[in-house]
């Protein structure tokens, strides 16, 4: 019953629907849901901001704003529902729009299990990793219309890629939760690795509490281990904005390490979030990286190859955000993003991208939303953006609808 | 098959095999603690969910909560998607499979009760409505009795050892709530065919058990704030219909009503929709302060 109400829904017709509701069958209210969340975005800033340069760091192809004008941001068809008695499962297609070229990707697609004891939990499929606190929230959650650019730089905005993970909720009143990740190793900032069948793997720890009935604090502990073998790492490979000098390199070979540390406090007069409410968000990601650089693919996986460097970096980035509820539908958030890194490259062949020592990427957010009901969100952003050589003012206006079946959100 | 079902019952059974006595109960909301407590006295440990203070639709999916549903025996919750914007959360990330839904570890009370306003169609268009009927019930105490026997039942099959405790406890329970209910409705007499105007759309039981007439609410819409023009819309009513109050809960605003009640003439109640609001300890208590609530709106109560 519930599915077809959506799927007329979905069809794009606003007429109502005739529901012949059973109150007997409320069970059903957690069974298949089918969701459409449109996020559109207009955005006016230097042509140049389409592809991220951030001297320091190599990039991945998910980086960058979007085209200047209007755009279809990060659009998604959801799919959610139990399988049966023993797992759940969940998928997202998303929809793209880039200069005039429409796409969809399979953006997750995970099963997941809902009984097994003592408080495991397993899942499987393509999914976003629990690493950090803002890598598992979906963009139309995000406080902001871009993600901080420590998971830019890091981790190519967002990871996700096919894997495992298995977490342990602990038998305590305190929130603690140990999990751990294995990917194939395809994404950012893995690359090329998935031919062996793992390229990245992860462990994290979170505990959270109330403090009172008005504030709950959250902390997490995360690491990423990820191996690349000529992983591309020019950032977007966008022509039109992209330096025909650096099309083809660097290419990367070796080894990230990346530990993160965040922490979330939401505050909300005896917990009443809907009249007002105040979210912190701090998040600290230190990265070693390194192999080898080189200006062209290589075809073995043993050491540099022909023409390549050997590289070794730290990186460090960082950024805090908080976002007030003053009244019901409004809220104000101010965001302050920077990074740093200290790269040595030894070898003929020195990538541009990787000659940023003592460069300080930085950038500086302001937002303004109003949602109509839970179900609607208009933005407006301002970024003062210092990540590059040139600095840039962003202007970006946002908006975000759901429709259908719309998974309750997690903390 | 049948190999894999046995392992999974030994593997759950092994799991919830209680060590002492007593019943871990995860309640949605606080008249459900205070039904559980009603029934299984000391021998149950009780987490809440929401408190009066906040508005049950709109709670964070809280991770001490999460720990919380991972521990728990029993889940009580008035469902009818009451709680859908945080307790799949809860459900999903707990992973406890004693209380998922369906199990008998999982009550759905909206089951107990003949849900009131199911709307013959759906569009978001109509504001945050509920498909399968308004889901605020609490404030009819016959939806509390009616809920009473399945809670009692539950617990009695999940805690054997005390079954025949909370049946006693229950059967106590009944006399005094079948009794308690006369009188409130005898108290309130004389609200009957009164008007009133609502914040949320959340009274319908209450002026379904009472007589009460809503004739309207701050909300344009269920789930949207009170915007000028409808407050304005309402001030007509108020004069037009001979309104007597403006009812609304501690959860939400009271500049609205503040507003509206002083440019209407009339007076405003804060009447809590659950337990624990003031110095109600109790269910029985609860009901005391709402209809003394409701009658100082004529010039009665205490």
């Amino acid at each position: 019953m519930r599915i077809q109400v959506f799927l007329g829904l979905l069809a794009g017709l606003s007429l109502p629907f005739a529901v012949h509701a059973d109150p007997q069958n409320n069970g059903n209210a957690f069974n298949p849901g089918i969701g459409l969340v449109l996020n559109g975005t207009w955005g006016s800033y230097p042509a140049a901001a389409g592809h991220r340069v951030m001297p320091g760091f190599m990039l991945g192809d998910n980086t960058g704003l979007a085209p200047q004008g209007f755009g279809l941001g990060e659009s998604e068809l959801d799919l959610s529902s139990n399988f049966d008695n023993l797992f759940t499962g969940f998928g997202a297609i998303s929809f793209h729009e880039n200069h005039g070229q429409d796409s969809t990707e399979v953006e997750l697609a995970y099963l997941q299990t809902i009984a097994m004891p003592d408080g495991f939990q397993f899942t499987a499929g393509k999914f976003f990793s629990s690493f950090g606190y803002q890598n598992s929230r979906h963009a139309h959650v995000w406080d902001f219309v871009d993600q901080p650019l420590a998971y830019e730089a890091m981790l190519n905005n967002q990871y996700s890629d096919p894997g495992v993970q298995l977490t342990w909720l602990a038998p305590t009143d305190t929130y603690l939760l140990f999990g751990a990740e294995v990917f194939s190793g395809d994404s950012f900032p893995a690359g090329g690795a998935a031919h062996s069948g793992n390229g990245a793997n992860t462990a994290f720890m979170k505990v959270s509490d109330d403090l009172d009935d008005s504030n709950t604090w959250f902390a997490g502990l995360s690491y990423m281990s990820a191996r690349s073998f000529d992983r591309p790492s020019l950032g977007d490979p966008d022509p039109e904005f992209s330096d025909q000098s650096q099309l083809d390199g660097p290419f990367f070979t070796g080894t990230s390490n990346i530990t993160g540390v965040d922490l979330v406090w939401k505050w909300a007069p005896h917990g009443n979030f809907y009249e007002k409410n105040f979210i912190f968000q701090f998040e600290y990601l230190h990265r070693n990286e390194s192999g080898t650089v080189s200006p062209t693919a290589c075809p073995v996986d043993s050491g540099p190859c022909a023409g390549g460097s050997l590289y070794s970096g730290s990186a460090k980035g960082w950024y805090v955000q908080g976002a007030y509820q003053w009244m019901p539908q409004w809220r104000f958030g101010l965001r302050y993003d920077r990074m740093n890194s200290d790269n040595t490259v030894t070898g003929a062949y020195q990538p541009v991208q990787l000659l940023g020592n003592g460069f300080v990427p930085k950038r500086e957010s302001a937002m303004l939303d109003f949602s109509n009901s839970e179900f609607s969100r208009i933005r407006l952003q301002f970024n003062r953006d210092l990540s590059g050589p040139v600095a840039a003012n962003e202007v970006f206006l946002q908006y975000i609808v759901a429709m259908g079946a719309h998974p309750a959100h997690t903390f | 098959m049948k190999l894999i079902k046995l392992l999974l019952i030994a593997l759950v059974a092994s799991a919830s095999t209680p060590a002492f006595a007593e019943l871990n109960v995860f309640a949605c909301e606080p008249h459900w603690a205070a039904l559980v407590t009603e029934i299984g006295g000391s021998h149950v440990s009780i987490t809440t969910a929401t408190g009066a203070y906040n508005d049950p639709h709109f709670i964070q999916a809280r991770p001490s909560l999460i720990s919380r549903m991972r521990s728990a025996d029993l889940v009580v919750c008035n469902g009818a998607d009451l709680e859908v914007g945080w307790l799949p959360v809860l459900l999903n990330q707990g992973d406890n499979p004693k209380v998922q839904p369906g199990q008998p570890g999982y009550m759905d009370a909206s089951h107990d009760i003949q849900l009131l306003q199911v709307p013959t169609r759906v569009d978001r268009a109509m504001g945050d409505i509920h498909p399968y009927g308004n889901p605020h019930f609490q404030t009819d105490p016959r939806t509390i009795g009616a809920a009473a026997g399945d809670l009692a039942q539950r617990m009695e099959s999940l805690d054997p050892s005390n079954a025949a405790e909370y049946q006693k406890r229950y059967a106590d329970f009944k006399t005094r709530w079948d009794a308690a209910i006369q009188k409130w409705q005898q108290e309130a007499a004389p609200l009957k065919g009164t008007k009133l105007i609502g914040y949320h759309d959340g009274w319908v039981y209450m002026a379904n058990w009472l007589g009460i007439d809503f004739v309207g609410f701050l909300e344009p819409k269920p789930g949207i704030p009170p915007s000028p023009g409808h407050l304005a819309d309402l001030l007509g009513i108020i004069k037009s219909d001979g309104v007597k109050g403006i009812v609304y809960t501690p959860y939400e605003d009271e500049q609205a009503p503040d507003w509206l009640a002083q440019r209407g003439g009339i007076p405003k109640a804060l009447i809590p929709d659950t337990v624990g609001a003031d110095n109600d300890k109790d269910l029985f208590q609860f009901y005391d302060l709402m209809i003394n609530q409701l009658l100082k709106l004529q010039g009665g109560g205490k």
